[in-house]
């Protein structure tokens, strides 16, 4: 049966790496929930993935909650296509990469269902404006 | 680095960053490069907290470089040990003359009276109000000695409450095998193993298996109830009766009929919020 809810809460964990101490703790705490469960489930469901993953969570009244995942961040997707450990922290002034459009779309295909997009070349152009503000220059 | 037993505070990190979905990314990037174990997004802002030796000044020029126009709240949390924390926002819920309590409240309750669930994903603390509603009306139509069959038993709480109700067994039957082990467990953790047995599949199929039974509980919903009922007539005792809930108010009409067409009649009812439970019997008894 349907239940009521109670809870809505929105978090990037590194994949595999949940921990009940902050953030996490913090986020779910209040909300009542077991926090070793969401944490025993999260990183069984990502272990082994080497990102940031986006997971919503629902909280029902009586304190049992689901959760689904997203897909990565833009920037994690765009770091992990170009083997960067970060982006730039003055992206106007410090390159610290080039990406192709082959590569553009090939993220932009990756965020597709995660995206408010009707089309693959406004997502692309989503990833390329992220490429751009982490100081990675798109090249054809 | 910060222990259980560090007793200082956090730092929080609040920050609304205001140049747009690549400045989100860009602020949550640096929150994590600058050592965070996780990000919460709440409307436009993100918040984070670091543990109490992080340096306050470094981490808000790193997010400030990744959007110079973002909002930063920088405070000072109290630590609290959430792997516990969380335990203080459950209580007992009472289910007309049992109690359903998790376990770190069980002690000092009398057994025979009470029901302890922990709080896990997919059952939370065992409490709805079609839980409530079945219980209500399983108070005094439970017979010392009685069979009964639980149909979609989830985390087994109506099973439980059967059995300590006075029923000799009951077949806790559910078609989720995620739901298994959490049903187990209830059972072992209120002493009903022997009585309680939990069975993984088709209540169609394994229904039969178990008839005769004196009493049916089904908290599923309408449409599967609607379902079921051919294979509940058939499992039924002469004298037995079923407990149906997982219905909505306004199909109450809608089931009272499908009830009737079975030869069957409501003896009593239970509406609780948007939710409404019957208790039958055949129209002969």
């Amino acid at each position: 049966m349907a239940k009521k809810v109670t809870g809505f809460v929105k978090l990037q964990i590194p994949a595999g790496k949940a921990t009940p101490a902050p953030p996490v703790g913090t986020a779910l705490g209040p909300q009542g929930i077991n926090i070793m469960a969401f944490v025993k489930e999260f990183n069984a469901r990502t272990q082994g993935q080497d990102t940031i993953l986006p997971v919503e969570v629902t909280i029902y009244a009586d304190k049992s909650f689901t959760f689904i995942l997203k897909t990565p961040p833009t920037a994690e997707l765009i770091k992990k296509e170009l083997g960067l450990a970060s982006g730039s922290g003055t992206p106007n002034k410090t390159k610290v990469g080039s990406v192709t459009k082959a590569q553009v779309r090939k993220i932009a295909e990756i965020k597709m269902p995660d995206l408010n997009c009707d089309s693959i070349d406004s997502a692309m152009a989503m990833v390329a404006g992220a490429a751009r503000s982490m100081g990675v220059t798109v090249s054809d | 680095m910060s222990t259980a037993a560090d007793k200082r505070p956090w730092v929080s990190v609040r920050a609304r960053p205001r140049g747009g979905a690549a400045a989100v990314e860009a602020v949550v990037a640096a929150l994590f490069a600058a050592g965070s174990q996780g990000v919460q997004e709440q409307g436009d802002a993100v918040l984070t907290q670091f543990p109490p030796d992080t340096d306050v000044e470094t981490l808000r020029a790193a997010l400030l470089a990744a959007d110079p126009t973002a909002d930063v709240a920088i405070s000072l949390t109290a630590p609290v040990d959430w792997t516990e924390g969380w335990k203080a926002l459950i209580g007992a819920h009472d289910l007309g003359g049992l109690a359903v309590v998790p376990p770190w409240l069980a002690e000092g309750r009398d057994p025979a009276a009470t029901i302890v669930i922990d709080p896990g994903m997919a059952f939370g603390t065992g409490d709805h109000p079609t839980t409530r509603g079945v219980v209500r009306l399983m108070q005094g139509v439970v017979r010392p000695g009685d069979v009964v069959a639980d149909l979609g038993a989830g985390s087994a709480v109506l099973s439980i409450a059967a059995v300590k109700l006075g029923a000799a067994r009951c077949a806790a039957i559910e078609f989720d095998p995620d739901a298994i082990a959490n049903a187990e467990e209830n059972v072992a953790r209120n002493g009903a193993t022997g009585r309680v047995t939990v069975i993984e599949g088709d209540a169609r199929v394994l229904l039969p298996l178990v008839a005769p039974v004196r009493l049916v509980l089904a908290n599923i919903i309408s449409s599967i109830l609607l379902e079921l009922m051919d294979a509940i007539d058939a499992a039924l005792a002469p004298d037995g009766e079923a407990i149906l809930s997982g219905i909505l108010w306004d199909e109450r009409e809608t089931m009272l009929r499908a009830i009737e067409a079975h030869g069957w009649r409501a003896v009593a009812e239970d509406h609780e919020d948007v939710w409404w439970s019957v208790r039958c019997a055949r129209r002969a008894n």
